[in-house]
């Protein structure tokens, strides 16, 4: 799985696919290809809703919109079987984030007591929670003002329909600054991708070392963007499938299996 | 100067018809090889407030007769309007493209400056360049009441060759003065004003509308507005229809840039009623 | 987790929920003029889920995203800037059904009868315009679409009705006066109750 093309090819459609859902959003009802944004959006006949932005208005409005029952379930089904692919495939921040999680890493400020803080479980689930609660006492889902992915996804529609971008753009280098003083946004403290990765604990299809091959050299664990440790097996719920382990695995150790029974 | 009268039954076609037939016909009007533009009256999305459609498409079959190189109609609405909107709410699209012409929103058009020699409130003028190109140009206006105007008839309707900060232009410096420089730079060559179902009491929108059954036909846009106004009038019940018309100030200035003839005393007037 | 730990986690959530609370008080919230059909602002801000679509499907363009300035509550939510185009509801190409509403999936903006939507009124500024200021012009009172909203003083100069206006933003779009002489304010604006 280690030849060159296909390594190149993986990265192409990653990078692109992200790209090719802005085009879609852009589009709009021009090209009737899609409607909306990536918050929800319609392609024909079925509409995607993200699970976050879901939970926060029904808090924050405490109503369940029954329109959007369906759609949200469409996508907390396809993250329980597949995992968080929304965050290698689809998501248009994590390309940018996990490429400045990569600088990240390597300079990270020295000795900061807070990134390993918020390296754990607890922390990114309490963010999340958090993020919840500020929606139902506050009365707006917080965390879609500042999404990234909204913030893209809006801009781009300001865009292409009437030519001007706002200020909340530079929330994007803001959490970026952010990745790179704390932790690594997507792994750590997006709380979308800690939602996915809720849902993703019992994810069908899973990255396995066949012990046979692996030299345990480590590297898989070093390249995964979203900080899944392989060899230890641990974080596999946050396993974005984005397929870069099994891609630079010197061995072609790694294989995509679904997920036995243990 | 023609006024050609009717009953509802007689239609459109037959009263532009009799119109252009009694003013020479449009084989003897008409240059050969003209690139004509029909200027109708599509300012907003009411039939009301707009010229007939029907009325429209009677002028363009009319004008093929006079083997042109090409026939566009063309509009640029009101601002606030969306020209294709309300080229299709009043099926003037539908209607004109059925009789074969070209049906337009000018305001797509790329923009070309004009120059007025004779120009008082402007020197020079932006307006489209279908207009620009055009060698011949039909002013088709509804005969209606204005509140800025006193009245909207063919030297109001050339304001649909302008783009919109043209028009807002016009306000800021002195819209009746600019509409009469328009007019003496951009020349309606025909007006066929369609006096079929015409707007009294107030306008451009919104005033009662009655059946006057009537087309005014004429090579000055000047004459034909003052004949037209003058009908309106009378169709109001004003007591001195042809001194009201003295107050238009637009036609005035226009007859003094030479556009056109506003004395009523020295405009002859072909009437004729159609059983 | 031993007590530090469970306080700086504890921290942190309550950080989350102060900053989220402070921000809009910083970032001043205005009235914004809202698409035909809204739901009371504070439904609104809370059901909203910054989708974009209404801004794509509006056919006059005048729907608009509101950004940082506009509040941040209300940023990524639906505004009407008539600047950019007229609001047809009334009368064009959404008086059938709103697109809008149509699309809107949160139902923070809710079909609405073409008779009851009103966004908000008119209001003019006599100083700037032109009419008033002795010029000619009444483009305003020609292009709005319904009766009465504007009337006309010694036939020559607008006055204008909060009450019958139905906020369109079409005087204010069309108005020629460099500054505009026109606001659209979102003043006796009709709001749905979300049930």
């Amino acid at each position: 799985m280690a030849r060159l093309g296909q390594k190149r090819l993986i990265r192409l459609v990653r990078l692109s696919l992200p790209v090719l859902v802005l085009m879609v959003v852009a589009s709009g009802p021009v090209l009737q290809i899609a409607r909306g944004s990536i918050c929800t959006i319609s392609l024909g006949l079925i509409t995607l809703t993200c699970p976050l932005g879901f939970i926060q208005t029904s808090l924050a409005s405490s109503s369940i919109v029954l329109g959007l029952v369906v759609p949200t379930a469409t996508i907390v089904a396809a993250t329980i079987l597949l995992g968080r692919v929304f965050c290698g495939w689809i998501c248009p921040a994590g390309n940018v984030m996990q490429h400045f999680g990569d600088v990240g890493r390597s300079r990270y400020l020295p000795g900061l007591r807070l990134t390993s803080f918020f390296q754990q479980n607890s922390t990114r689930i309490v963010l999340l929670g958090s993020t919840l609660v500020a929606s139902a006492v506050l009365r707006y889902p917080v965390f879609c003002v500042v999404c990234p992915v909204g913030i893209i996804c809006r801009n781009v529609i300001s865009l292409v329909h009437y030519g001007s971008i706002g200020l909340d753009l530079l929330l994007i280098p803001g959490i970026v600054a952010l990745e790179l003083v704390l932790a690594p946004w997507c792994a750590h403290i997006c709380p979308l991708g800690t939602t996915l990765s809720v849902l993703s604990r019992k994810s069908t299809i899973v990255p396995v070392i066949d012990k046979a091959k692996c030299v345990v050299c480590s590297i898989c664990t070093k390249v995964c963007s979203l900080k899944v440790s392989l060899i230890h097996s641990r974080a596999l719920e946050d396993c974005s499938k984005c397929l870069e382990c099994s891609v630079r695995c010197p061995t072609n150790a790694i294989e995509w299996r679904k997920r036995a029974e243990s | 100067m023609v006024v050609v009268k009717g009953a509802r039954s007689t239609g459109s076609q037959m009263l532009v018809e009799k119109a252009l037939e009694l003013l020479g016909g449009t084989e003897k009007l008409v240059p050969r090889e003209a690139a004509i533009l029909v200027k109708p009256n599509v300012g907003f999305y009411e039939k009301d407030a707009t010229t007939d459609p029907q009325l429209t498409a009677a002028v363009v079959k009319a004008l093929k007769r006079a083997k042109p190189i090409r026939i566009v109609v063309g509009e640029s609405s009101v601002r606030g309007y969306d020209t294709d909107h309300a080229l299709e709410a009043t099926e003037m699209r539908s209607v004109v493209e059925e009789a074969g012409a070209e049906v337009k929103n000018l305001r797509k058009d790329p923009i070309v400056r004009v120059e007025i020699p004779e120009g008082r409130a402007i020197t020079s003028v932006s307006v489209f360049k279908t207009v620009h190109d055009s060698s011949y140009i039909v002013s088709v206006p509804r005969l209606k009441r204005h509140s800025a105007t006193v009245t909207t008839i063919s030297l109001k309707n050339m304001m649909g060759t302008l783009p919109d900060n043209e028009k807002g232009r016009f306000h800021q410096v002195d819209l009746s003065q600019c509409i009469a420089d328009l007019n003496s730079a951009v020349r309606p060559n025909l007006v066929i004003i369609d006096g079929t179902r015409v707007m009294t009491k107030s306008g451009p929108t919104g005033g009662v509308m009655v059946d006057l059954n009537m087309v005014v036909a004429s090579l000055d846009p000047v004459a034909a507005d003052v004949v037209a106004a003058e009908e309106l009038f009378k169709a109001e019940g004003v007591a001195d229809p042809r001194r009201s018309i003295t107050s238009i100030e637009h036609i005035q200035r226009a007859a003094e840039l030479g556009v056109g003839v506003a004395d009523r005393s020295k405009i002859e007037v072909l009437e004729v009623t159609l059983a | 987790m031993n007590r530090r730990e469970f306080l700086r986690v504890f921290g942190v959530g309550i950080g989350v929920i102060a900053l989220f609370d402070m921000f809009p008080r910083i970032i001043r919230r205005r009235n914004l003029v809202r698409p035909p059909g809204s739901v009371v602002e504070e439904a609104f801000n809370a059901v909203c889920i910054r989708c974009a679509r209404c801004i794509q499907v509006c056919p006059t363009g005048a729907i608009v995203i509101a950004d940082m300035s506009d509040g941040f509550k209300e940023l990524g939510t639906p505004k009407i800037d008539p600047l950019r185009g007229p609001c047809e509801r009334i009368q064009g190409r959404c008086d059938q059904k709103a697109k809008c509403a149509e699309v809107c999936p949160t139902g923070a903006i809710r079909p609405i009868d073409r008779r009851a939507a009103k966004t908000g009124s008119a209001i003019i500024n006599a100083d700037r315009c032109i009419a008033w200021r002795g010029g000619s012009c009444l483009v305003c009172y020609e292009v709005c679409p319904v009766q009465g909203a504007i009337s006309l003083m010694d036939e020559s100069r607008p006055i204008f009705h909060a009450d019958i206006c139905v906020g369109c933003g079409r005087c204010v779009y069309a108005c020629p006066a460099q500054p505009k002489a026109l606001t659209l304010t979102s003043e006796g604006e009709r709001r749905l109750w979300p049930d």
